[in-house]
C-alpha cells in the first residue's frame, strides 16, 4: 500500500458567487458599487507632492471578438496617483511573512500585493478597505456565460478583469484576475514590452476566447483595471448618463473641493465631466448673507465638552427644484447626504427621516448636506458598512449625529414655516401615564422620588460566595462530582455594631425554584462574617447529607442569602452547569456602574448641606485573575485615585466576579461651608454633575468607563426621572417610523428621548382594541402597546451603555432585587438578562436575548407584584 | 439678575431690563437693581481702561493686555459677589458689558466713545449657552492670573487662550500654572516656537487627548492632581513637542 504524506491546499471557493454576494449587498445596488469603490481606491491613492486632483477616466469601448459578436470593455484609469507599488506577492510568501512576523498584513507600499490579495489589511491601516470590495464591484460586471452547465442545466459564468499599472520607476506590469468559478491571478504577472504588447494587441492566455484589448499602454504613472464583457446593465447605464449620475451623487463635494476629478467618455466621444449638482454650486453656505432658503450650522459639538463636532449641516428648499433621483433605488439627493471624507454615505431621505418637519409639497426641493471635521471623520471609518453606503448605529456618537441633522431640520421647517398652526397638538396619552408608573414600580422602584417601595437603607450590605469547581476552567458538574471550599462572606458598613445575620445556601434550578440547602447563623466582627459550609456532591436525586439533587441537566445557581431581622439584605449567586457545556462567553471582559443615593432624605435631588453614597462596581467576566486600576471623581473631588482592585477569574459559564468601592456620606455644599469638614466633602455649583469612573487594565487602557448623574440643588430633568427617558409622540402622517425609537443625549439636550409612531399600525391597532374589552385581562390595547415599548426601550438604552463603554448600569438599575425570593419568573428574567450581556457581541443571539427579556418583563407585568 | 440692555437707536441711547428673576407684570419692576448694576459696570470698564494704560509699556501684546485688563477688571470689581448674581448664569451679564461697549453708554446716559475699544469689534453677542464661550468669559477667566504669568503661559496670543479654555477639563488653573513653569524652562528660541497658535494647538489637543472632558479617560482630570504630580505629568507630555525644535 502506499502512503502518501497529507499537506494542505486551498479549498474550493465559488468566488463567482462570492463576488455576487459582495456586491448585491450595496443597497442601492451594482452600479453605485462601481461608482463608489473604483474612484475610492484611486483617490486613497492619491501621490503625495502632486499638484492638482486625482484623476478617474471611465472609459467605455466597443471590440469586436473573434466569433463576430461583440463585446463592451470598461477602462478606469487613475492618474496622479501612486500606481500599484510593490512586489507581486504569492500566498505562499504571505504565509511565510506571517509566520515570520507573527502578524498578517501587507506593508503601507504594498498596493499591488494589498490589490491581488483579498482580506488583507496593509500596516497603519482599518481593515475597512480590505475587503475586496473594490475588486469585486469590477469583476461583477464581467459576468459572462461559460460553456460549463450547472446543476440546474443554466450555464455557469465567470468573471475576468485585467490591471495594467505604471510606476513612476518606470515599471509596467498587466495582471489578470478569474473568477471560473475559483478564484485565479496571473502569477507572476506580465511586465514591461510583454505586458505592453497584451496591452496593444489582445489577451488569450485562458481558456475562454481572446479578449481585444488594443488599448495604449500607460504612460505616466496610475492604474488602469479593464473590465471585458461589461454587463448589459453597465453598458445601458454608460449609454443612458445614469453612470455619471451616480458618480457625481457618491464624490460632488470632493470633486468641489478640487481634491477630484472624474471623467466618463463612450468610445471616441467627447469625454462628460463629472460636476457638482447645481444647488451646490458655488458653495452658497459661504454667502456672507444667507439667503432665506438655506441654513447653514457650523462647528457643532455632538454633545457638551465632546471633542466630536461635525463641519456643517447645510440645508436647502427651493421650491423650482424638481426631484432628481434615481428612481426604484432608496434616496440619493432628497434628504440630507451624510459626507465623510467628501465621500457620500447615506442619505436621511426627506420622507423617511423628517416627514414630522418636511410636508410632502416641500419634499422635491429638499436638499441637504453634512460634513464632520477630521477627527469625527476618522471615528466614523469604523462605523461605515464595507459597501460603504451606510453608517452602524451601534455607537453613541452616531446616533448623537442625527439627533443634530433632526434637529437643524426642525428649525430649517420652522424657519420655512411648515410647522404652522395646522400641526396637530401634542395630545397627552393618559395610558401611557398610568402604565410609566406600573414599569417604573416592577422594574425601577428606587428611581424616582416619591416611588420608592423603602428608604435606601442606612447600613449597606454585600457577601461573596467562593467555591471550587471540579474543573478549573469550567463551571460545568457532572452528576457525582462534588464542589468543595464553600465559603459565604458577608459584610456591613458601616461597621458600627455585631449584628446577628443568618446565612443561607440555597440551590435555583433552571425553572427558577429555589431550595435551601443549609443555614447558619453568626453574629459580624468588624462588620464581618464568615461561614464555611461543606463540600456539596451533585446528584439527581439526593439521599444523604452532602448531597444536592439536580435532576435535570442545565443552569443552576448556588445561591447565599444573607437574613437579618427576616428581611434579605445581601444576595450573591454562582452558577454551575450540570451535565452541560456552559455556553461561550461573547462579550466584554471588564465593566463598571456607579450607584448613588441621598444619604440625607429620600429624593433624587441633592441639597446644599446634604450627604450622598456612591459605590463603583468592578466586574471581571474573564477566567483569569486580575488587577484593574480605578479612578472615580466628582467635579473636583477625587474618589478613587489609581485604586486597584484584585478580581479573581471565573470558570467559563460561571457568575462574574466584581468588586465594590464605597463612598459614604460625601458632603454636598453649593458654597464654601462655614465650619471645617472632616469627612469627605465638595463644592459644586448648583446643576447637574456626574460621578465618572475609568477602569484601566494592566497595559493603562481604558477597559470601561461609567457615568451618573447627579443632581445639585435642582430636579432631574425630563427623562431622568423614573425611566431613563423621555417619552414623545410623532404626529406627522407617512412617515413610515418604526414603532418606537430611542434618541442619545445630544447638543444640550442630556437626556434620552423615546419616540413612539402614532401612525404605526400597532399603535393603531392598540387605540382600537381599547375599544372592545376583552374579558378578564388588564393587559390590551395601548396599555399592552405602553407596556411593550417601555420594556424594549429600557433593554435597548442599557444595552447601548453597555455596548458603548462598559457601562453596565443600566442593566443593574432594572435587575437589582435582593429581596426577590422564590420566584421563578423573577429569577428567568434575571437569568435572560445576564445571558444578553455575556452574548451581546453575537448579534443573532442577541437580537433573540433581547425579544426573550422583553417577554418576561411583560410577564412579570401582567401578573403584578408578589 | 436684572440687567440693564442699552441700544442705540435714531432717537438715541435707550435701554431695557432683561431678567431670568421672576416677575408679576414686566422685567420694569426691576430697573432700580438694574441700574445699581450699570453703574457698577461703569467702574469696571473704566478700571479696565485704566489698566490697559498702566500696562500699556509692558510690551504685552495689545489685544491680550486688554483682554486681561477687562478680566482682571471685572474679577477685582466684586460684581460677581453681588447677591443678584449668585446661581445665576453669567451670559445676561456678559451681553450686557457687550451692549455697553459697543454703545459707549454710561448710566448717566452719556456715551464714552473709549469703551468701543474694550471689545473686538467682530466678537458676536454671546451665543446661547451650550455654545462657545464669550468674550468676556474668556477675559474673566484669563485674569485668573498675574499680566505676566498669563503672558508668560500663552505667549500672549489670545488665540492660545482660546485653544485652551475651551477644553473644559485643561481649565484650571493649577494647569495654567504648570504649563508657565514648564514653559519657562525651555530655552527662549523653543519657547518662542511653542508660543505659534498652530503648534500650540497640537499641545493643547495632546493634553486634551489624556485629559478628555468627558467619555474614557475623563475620571482623573488636572484638577484632581496635587502638588507636583501635575508638572510631572505635564511634562511627559509636552517634552516631545520641546524636543522636536530644540534638535533643529
Amino acid at each position: 500500500m502506499t502512503v502518501t504524506a497529507s499537506r494542505f491546499r486551498a479549498p474550493p471557493c465559488n468566488m463567482v458567487q462570492e463576488v455576487r454576494n459582495i456586491v448585491l449587498s450595496y443597497k442601492m445596488g451594482p452600479l453605485r458599487a462601481l461608482a463608489q469603490d473604483p474612484v475610492q481606491n484611486s483617490y486613497d491613492a492619491c501621490r503625495q507632492g502632486i499638484i492638482g486632483p486625482v484623476r478617474v477616466e471611465y472609459h467605455l469601448h466597443e471590440r469586436r471578438l473573434d466569433s463576430g459578436d461583440t463585446m463592451f470593455l470598461l477602462t478606469v484609469q487613475d492618474r496622479n496617483t501612486t500606481g500599484l507599488l510593490g512586489p507581486a506577492l504569492s500566498t505562499e510568501d504571505l504565509q511565510r511573512r506571517a509566520e515570520e512576523t507573527g502578524y498578517l498584513r501587507l506593508h503601507p507600499d504594498e498596493n499591488w500585493a494589498a490589490w491581488e490579495a483579498m482580506g488583507y489589511t496593509k500596516i497603519g491601516e482599518d481593515d475597512l478597505g480590505s475587503r475586496g470590495q473594490g475588486k469585486a464591484s469590477f469583476l461583477y460586471h464581467s459576468s459572462h456565460p461559460t460553456a460549463i452547465h450547472g446543476p440546474d442545466r443554466h450555464p455557469l459564468e465567470r468573471m475576468v478583469i485585467l490591471y495594467d499599472s505604471l510606476l513612476e520607476d518606470g515599471l509596467y506590469r498587466l495582471g489578470v484576475r478569474l473568477a471560473r468559478p475559483d478564484d485565479n491571478i496571473l502569477s507572476p504577472p506580465y511586465e514591461g514590452e510583454r505586458a505592453r504588447r497584451v496591452v496593444q494587441t489582445a489577451w488569450t492566455d485562458w481558456e475562454g476566447p481572446a479578449i481585444p484589448l488594443a488599448l495604449e499602454p500607460l504612460s505616466e504613472a496610475g492604474t488602469r483595471v479593464i473590465v471585458p464583457f461589461l454587463s448589459e446593465e453597465a453598458v445601458e447605464a454608460f449609454r443612458s448618463g445614469e453612470m455619471v449620475q451616480w458618480l457625481e451623487r457618491c464624490w460632488w463635494r470632493a470633486i468641489q473641493e478640487g481634491r477630484l476629478e472624474i471623467t466618463v467618455r463612450l468610445g471616441s466621444g467627447q469625454p462628460v465631466m463629472v460636476g457638482v449638482p447645481a444647488w451646490w454650486r458655488n458653495e452658497p453656505w459661504h454667502l456672507s448673507s444667507l439667503p432665506d432658503n438655506i441654513q447653514c450650522d457650523e462647528d457643532i459639538r455632538l454633545g457638551p465638552g465632546s471633542a466630536l463636532k461635525i463641519k456643517r449641516i447645510v440645508l436647502l428648499h427651493d421650491s423650482s427644484l424638481p426631484s432628481d433621483e434615481v428612481s426604484d433605488i432608496p434616496v440619493q439627493y432628497s434628504g440630507v447626504q451624510l459626507l465623510k471624507q467628501k465621500q457620500w454615505i447615506e442619505t436621511l431621505g426627506a420622507a423617511e427621516k423628517f416627514a414630522d418637519f418636511i410636508p410632502r409639497d416641500k419634499r422635491p426641493g429638499f436638499r441637504g448636506f453634512v460634513e464632520f471635521d477630521r477627527r469625527l471623520d476618522r471615528e466614523l471609518r469604523s462605523e461605515e458598512s464595507p459597501q460603504h453606503d451606510i453608517f452602524l448605529r451601534n455607537k453613541l456618537f452616531v446616533r448623537q449625529i442625527d439627533t443634530h441633522i433632526k434637529d437643524a431640520v426642525h428649525r430649517f421647517a420652522e424657519s420655512q414655516g411648515w410647522l404652522g398652526a395646522e400641526a396637530p397638538p401634542v395630545q397627552e396619552d393618559r395610558v401611557a401615564q398610568e402604565i410609566l408608573g406600573t414599569v417604573v414600580d416592577t422594574f425601577l422602584p428606587e428611581s424616582i422620588t416619591g416611588r420608592r417601595t423603602r428608604r435606601r437603607p442606612a447600613v449597606i450590605w454585600t457577601c461573596d460566595l467562593d467555591l471550587d469547581f471540579p474543573r478549573d476552567d469550567s463551571a460545568r458538574v457532572e452528576w457525582g462530582e462534588t464542589i468543595r471550599n464553600i465559603v459565604a462572606t458577608c459584610r456591613h458598613d458601616p461597621a458600627d455594631q455585631r449584628r446577628d445575620v443568618r446565612v443561607t445556601l440555597s440551590i435555583v434550578d433552571p425553572n427558577g425554584g429555589q431550595t435551601e440547602v443549609v443555614s447558619r447563623g453568626r453574629v459580624t466582627s468588624n462588620g464581618h462574617a464568615e461561614v464555611e459550609f461543606d463540600d456539596i456532591t451533585i446528584v439527581r436525586v439526593s439521599h444523604r447529607h452532602g448531597e444536592v439533587g439536580c435532576w435535570q441537566p442545565g443552569r443552576y445557581r448556588l445561591r447565599i442569602q444573607c437574613v437579618l431581622e427576616g428581611r434579605v439584605v445581601t444576595s450573591t449567586n454562582r452558577n454551575i452547569y450540570v451535565s452541560t457545556d456552559p455556553p461561550p462567553r461573547i462579550t466584554r471582559d471588564y465593566a463598571v456602574d456607579i450607584s448613588v443615593h441621598n444619604a440625607s432624605t429620600d429624593r433624587v435631588r441633592i441639597n446644599h448641606g446634604e450627604a450622598i453614597n456612591v459605590a463603583m462596581t468592578v466586574t471581571n467576566r474573564t477566567s483569569n485573575a486580575t488587577t484593574l486600576t480605578v479612578n472615580g471623581s466628582l467635579g473636583p473631588l477625587l474618589l478613587a485615585d489609581s485604586v486597584q482592585v484584585v478580581l479573581p477569574g471565573r470558570p467559563q459559564g460561571d457568575a462574574p466576579s466584581s468588586g465594590m468601592m464605597r463612598y459614604m456620606g460625601i458632603r454636598i455644599f453649593t458654597s464654601p461651608p462655614q465650619q471645617p469638614q472632616t469627612g469627605l466633602s465638595v463644592v459644586l455649583e448648583p446643576g447637574r454633575h456626574s460621578v465618572v469612573a475609568d477602569v484601566y487594565d494592566v497595559n493603562g487602557e481604558v477597559v470601561a468607563h461609567a457615568t451618573k448623574a447627579v443632581f445639585i440643588e435642582t430636579d432631574p430633568e425630563r427623562g431622568e426621572a423614573g425611566l431613563p427617558f423621555e417619552v414623545k409622540p410623532r404626529e406627522e402622517e407617512g412617515g413610515h417610523y418604526p414603532i418606537w425609537e430611542l434618541d442619545p443625549p445630544a447638543g444640550e439636550r442630556t437626556y434620552w428621548l423615546l419616540w413612539y409612531a402614532r401612525e404605526h399600525p400597532t399603535y393603531q391597532a392598540a387605540v382600537a382594541a381599547d375599544r372592545s374589552r376583552p374579558e378578564g385581562s388588564w393587559l390590551y390595547g395601548r396599555r399592552h402597546f405602553w407596556v411593550e415599548t417601555y420594556c424594549g426601550a429600557l433593554v435597548e438604552w442599557a444595552l447601548i451603555l453597555y455596548c458603548n463603554e462598559g457601562n453596565q448600569g443600566g442593566f443593574k438599575l432594572f435587575t437589582e432585587r435582593v429581596e426577590g425570593v422564590d420566584d421563578p419568573l423573577w429569577e428567568n428574567y434575571q437569568t435572560k438578562v445576564e445571558d444578553l450581556m455575556q452574548s451581546y457581541l453575537d448579534p443573532l443571539k442577541c437580537l433573540t436575548l433581547q425579544r426573550e427579556v422583553v417577554s418576561l418583563m411583560m410577564y412579570l407585568i401582567r401578573r403584578g407584584p408578589r | 439678575m436684572p440687567v440693564k440692555i442699552w441700544e442705540a437707536g435714531k432717537n438715541g441711547l435707550s435701554s431695557r431690563v432683561v431678567t431670568d428673576w421672576d416677575t408679576i407684570w414686566t422685567s420694569e419692576e426691576y430697573r432700580e437693581d438694574a441700574e445699581e448694576l450699570d453703574q457698577h459696570l461703569d467702574g469696571v470698564l473704566d478700571d479696565a481702561l485704566k489698566r490697559i494704560r498702566n500696562s500699556r509699556n509692558t510690551g504685552v501684546p495689545p489685544l491680550f493686555l486688554r483682554a486681561w485688563a477687562v478680566g482682571r477688571a471685572l474679577m477685582e470689581s466684586g460684581v460677581f459677589d453681588s447677591p443678584a448674581l449668585r446661581n445665576e448664569r453669567r451670559q445676561i451679564l456678559w451681553k450686557a458689558l457687550a451692549r455697553k461697549c459697543r454703545t459707549g453708554a454710561r448710566s448717566t446716559r452719556e456715551e464714552d466713545r473709549r469703551w468701543l475699544s474694550l471689545r473686538p469689534s467682530k466678537a458676536r453677542e454671546p451665543r446661547r449657552e451650550g455654545g462657545r464661550l464669550d468674550y468676556f468669559e474668556m477675559c474673566w477667566w484669563l485674569a485668573e492670573q498675574d499680566l505676566q504669568d498669563a503672558t508668560d503661559t500663552f505667549g500672549g496670543s489670545i488665540r492660545n487662550v482660546w485653544q485652551m479654555l475651551e477644553r473644559p477639563a485643561l481649565r484650571p488653573i493649577s494647569l495654567r500654572r504648570a504649563l508657565k513653569k514648564w514653559l519657562g524652562s525651555q530655552p527662549q528660541s523653543v519657547r518662542q516656537k511653542l508660543y505659534e497658535p498652530a503648534v500650540y494647538a497640537e499641545m493643547m489637543k495632546e493634553l486634551r487627548r489624556r485629559w478628555p472632558d468627558r467619555g474614557p479617560g475623563s475620571a482623573k482630570r488636572p484638577v484632581h492632581y496635587e502638588g507636583e504630580a501635575l508638572s510631572t505629568e505635564l511634562e511627559k507630555l509636552l517634552t516631545p513637542f520641546a524636543s522636536r525644535f530644540s534638535q533643529i
